[in-house]
């Protein structure tokens, strides 16, 4: 008989690990940054990497797949709202509504000889209505929801494995899969006025890895309740447009060359501490840190080249701004109770709060990045059923809701007096209101035949 | 027998819904590599005569009835490649080679005592996502290998037993992204440039129904539709120009405001509506023959081509004529049918392993008329020959608890030499030959749980 050694399972979750770091640029942003992912989780405040069990486990921690008895699999879907508002300016903007399709799963292979119970594969989506990738990029000083606007304009793809390396330790990674565009656009007036074009267009795929480890030790001691671990390392990612426009007047050349940096997420850097008791309670603590420093100038940058001929005149490229965000550390809490235990059917209740410190500097220049701290607050029930009366069925069924809600901060930034005076934020500008999410899902648990 | 009722009207009623939910998408979506290279190692060896078989991912492209074959969890993972040797007047033309990881996984649980497999195929092209290549009416392509293949595919599909392995229904999708938005930009010669962009990719769905049955023993039935897929690219790009006025001691407006209105149109990434009926006939338990014919509405294939819009208003337009480009013709496709003939022996089954050697054969009409006019859409009457092998095994160590399969293919398609005579002799084009091959070969490695 073959048997499995610790350090076997070590060097491939090294091999796993290296191979979630070394994906190419960082890509993508998304709405569960924002909201979260499932019902379940987004209930508990998102404070779940350290006990997370069931379809989910791929986005939240890849890691927690290996240390599933079956395979699970759910869907749901999430709608979200707004009441935000700009103070002391006239300017309303528009953010999104979102609603979108949740779907995962997690499978751990059945395996035998060494890897019995070893290795688990595992997948999340999020689909926003009606779009695949969406970019918005405003003028420079328009006031802009700089990191909320965009919450539902992409779709979000993660596919992700797990090892277990012995019972109650897990690592996982992947990588989340999205778009860069680019293109060009030729076209060319002769000097008889007649047209020519051609015009190419294609979106690349980027990956930002994850990396997750978790450790529960009441699956080794065999205690039946435990303090568990999580870790989770998301690399940040963001979307690039890029268009250069080509065109000739007559001989004349009018050519311009776009490009823009959208859908910013941070790197998140997250540990979380629980303590639960399997089938009956999860209480977790969990901190983040979010590198938004890196966080680039969300505008486009502007290469102009077109000459009039014997007119003087020279066209100006774009300017740049520093966005000067600071990394935030955000902190999350949340849990669940079984709180009624019957034959074939079960409740459970569940609770989260959330603190997000905005990143965002107070805007005393010429730009207009509307955000505040957000206290985000989190209610959920949950349905466990494993039969109808005195029918059982094959396969337990979970039904779970959520409705979150996330308070901003008054916030009122005062502009420097270099400002122009017909900057719209100019001499005010603030951020009030509030963000609410409602989720519903089912999911279930299922055999190998 | 009640019970037998009630479960297949059950079957039903979830089939209805699904056929519903159908329904609410858009018949119209994006083209498909599956089309032109196949889908699946094994049917592509075997000439895409599939639609009686689809026992693997590929039957979520050829017929997702016959998903229903499928017992327990299966993962294919897998490599495509064909390179085009194409000529024009005998001499070798670019174009691109189609290339890429085609991977997916099937699922199948009783539900109601009846099978239900879920799954999906996907295609990622090596080099991009999704390309849009827009040229002029009159530039020469191989209108079928030109740009359409150059897209992520994405199936997903079910298959539900009506009667206990002998009717089956299924229902997919075929997932795609469309392409719109543009930039609106401001060049300024007093001021930096700056530009707001809205863009976006939406999904689109085109609809994939099938119908499976195996009335005798020895005998297997497919019928499959697939729904016309099209994108219809609308990209508009405008700059602003403000009033020049370079002697502004004087208040001489030299050019008055300007704006430039650029707009790309075109048709892309078409994929004509496909009535698939195949039969497969197990002549002996090692050997299997099928056959397909497949009725291809080509007749709805808008011309690809761009149509751009050039507008110039204010000062420019004084100083420029534009006239407006001649609107595109349709290039009156015909509809066509297409045969297909595959075969596999298995000349050694033996217990822990056997081998398979595969065929197939299809024959392709070109749908693109006589090119006498301004269009150069080049296509030719087309014959593909197939060869492959497939190697299934069980793991003797228990590793792996169900036989695992390496499959692959090479197959060669022939373009027959065709002449294109113009009506004039002043067409630029002139007269011309096209013809050549396409060399493909394709490999997947196939788990099942």
């Amino acid at each position: 008989m073959i048997r499995f050694r610790p350090r076997c399972a070590l060097l491939i979750a090294a091999i796993l690990f290296v191979a979630a770091a070394a994906g190419p640029a960082p890509s993508f942003a998304d709405a569960l940054f924002t909201y979260g992912y499932t019902p379940r989780g987004m209930a508990m405040g998102n404070a779940i990497i350290a006990g997370v069990d069931d379809y989910s486990s791929s986005y939240y921690n890849p890691a927690g797949m290996a240390l599933l008895q079956k395979p699970s699999f759910g869907l749901g879907y999430l709608a979200t709202g707004d009441t935000l508002q700009t103070l002391e300016t006239d300017r309303k903007i528009e953010v999104d509504d979102m609603q979108g399709l949740l779907i995962g799963s997690s499978i751990p292979l059945p395996f035998g000889a060494f890897l019995t119970r070893r290795l688990a594969f595992g997948f999340s989506c999020f689909f926003p209505n009606g779009v695949i990738l969406a970019i918005k990029v405003s003028y420079p000083t328009d006031p802009q929801y700089v990191l909320l606007q965009n919450s539902g304009r992409s779709l979000s793809v993660a596919a992700t494995m797990s090892l277990r390396i012995i019972d109650g330790i897990a690592v996982g990674g992947g990588a989340q899969l999205f778009d860069n565009t680019s293109g060009r656009i030729d076209a060319t007036v002769d000097p008889n006025g007649k047209i020519e074009a051609t015009v190419g267009q294609e979106l690349t795929s980027s990956y930002a890895p994850i990396v997750g480890l978790m450790v529960r030790p009441e699956l080794w001691t065999g205690k039946d309740s435990s303090f568990r671990f999580g870790a989770v390392f998301r690399e940040k990612f963001f979307t690039r447009y890029k268009i250069p426009i080509s065109s000739y007047l007559g001989g004349v050349p009018l050519k311009v060359k776009l490009t823009a940096v959208s859908l910013f997420t941070p790197r998140q850097w997250i540990g979380g501490i629980g303590y639960g008791r399997g089938g009956s309670y999860h209480y977790e603590l969990d901190v983040s840190y979010n590198e938004w420093s890196d966080f680039p100038d969300p505008n486009f940058d502007i290469d102009v080249n077109f000459e009039i001929p014997l007119l003087p005149v020279e066209f100006q490229d774009s300017k740049r701004y520093k966005t000067d965000f600071k990394d935030t550390v955000t902190l999350r809490m949340g849990g669940e109770n079984k709180i009624f235990d019957g034959d074939n059917i079960g409740f459970w209740g569940r609770g989260g709060y959330t603190y997000e410190v905005s990143p965002v500097p107070a805007q005393t220049q010429e730009t207009n990045y509307l955000d505040a701290d957000r206290h985000i607050g989190a209610v959920g029930f949950g349905v466990e059923l494993t039969g109808l009366g005195d029918r059982e069925s094959n396969l337990p069924h979970y039904f779970d809701v959520v409705f979150q809600y996330h308070y901003l901060e008054r916030r009122v930034f005062k502009k420097n007096t270099s400002v122009d005076a017909d900057n719209p934020g100019y001499p005010k500008i603030g951020i009030d209101g509030s963000l609410w999410a409602v989720g519903i899902s089912y999911s279930t648990l299922f055999d190998y035949e | 027998m009640k019970d037998r009722k009630a479960t297949s009207r059950a079957s039903l009623i979830v089939a209805a819904i699904f056929a519903v939910i159908l329904l609410f998408f858009s018949p119209d979506a994006a083209a498909n590599p599956f089309d032109s290279f196949g889908a699946g190692v094994r049917a592509n060896a075997m000439g895409g005569a599939y639609a009686a078989l689809s026992e693997d991912i590929a039957g979520a492209y050829y017929n997702p009835a016959a998903l229903t074959q499928v017992h327990g969890l299966q993962f294919e993972f897998g490599y495509h490649y064909a390179e085009p040797h194409l000529k024009f007047n005998n001499k070798p033309v670019d174009v691109d080679k189609n290339a890429g990881w085609q991977f997916g996984g099937l699922a199948s649980q009783l539900l109601f005592g009846k099978r239900f497999t879920a799954g999906a195929n996907i295609f990622i092209p090596d080099d991009h996502v999704m390309r849009f290549l827009m040229l002029p009416r009159s530039e020469a392509r191989y209108v079928m290998y030109s740009n359409d293949n150059h897209v992520l595919v994405a199936n997903v599909a079910v298959g539900l037993e009506i009667i206990k392995d002998r009717l089956s229904v299924g229902f997919g999708l075929s997932l795609m992204g469309d392409n719109a938005g543009g930039v609106d930009m401001q060049v300024t010669e007093s001021e930096s440039s700056t530009a707001l962009l809205d863009s976006y990719i939406k999904p689109i769905y085109s609809p994939i129904v099938g119908l499976w049955g195996r009335p005798l023993r020895f005998l297997r039935l497919g019928l499959c539709y697939r729904e016309k897929t099209e994108i219809k690219l609308d990209l508009p790009n405008i700059i602003h120009i403000p009033e020049l006025d370079t002697f502004e001691e004087n208040s001489v407006s030299i050019l008055a405001e300007s704006e430039v209105y650029l707009l790309a149109e075109s048709y892309s990434h078409f994929s004509p509506r496909m009535i698939q009926l195949g039969t497969a006939w197990d002549i002996s338990s090692r050997f299997l023959v099928s056959a397909d014919i497949t009725w291809q509405q080509w007749s709805a294939y808008h011309d690809q081509s761009i149509y751009m819009v050039i507008e110039l208003e204010g000062g420019l337009g004084e100083l420029f004529d534009i006239y407006p480009q001649t609107p595109l013709e349709e290039p009156d496709f015909k509809d066509i049918f297409v045969p297909a003939f595959g075969m596999e022996f298995v000349p050694i089954g033996r217990e822990l392993w056997t081998i398979a050697l595969r065929s197939g054969y299809w024959y392709r009409p070109s749908p693109a008329p006589d090119q006498k006019g301004i269009s150069n859409f080049s296509d030719s009457n087309t014959h593909a020959i197939s060869a492959g092998i497939g190697i299934s095994a069980k793991d003797p160590y228990g590793l792996i608890p169900k036989p695992f399969s390496v499959d692959a293919y090479g197959r060669i398609r022939i373009l027959e030499e065709r002449e294109i005579i113009k009506d004039s002799l002043a067409n630029p084009s002139g007269d011309y030959m096209i013809g050549g091959n396409i060399f493909g070969v394709g490999t997947a490695v196939t788990m099942r749980f």
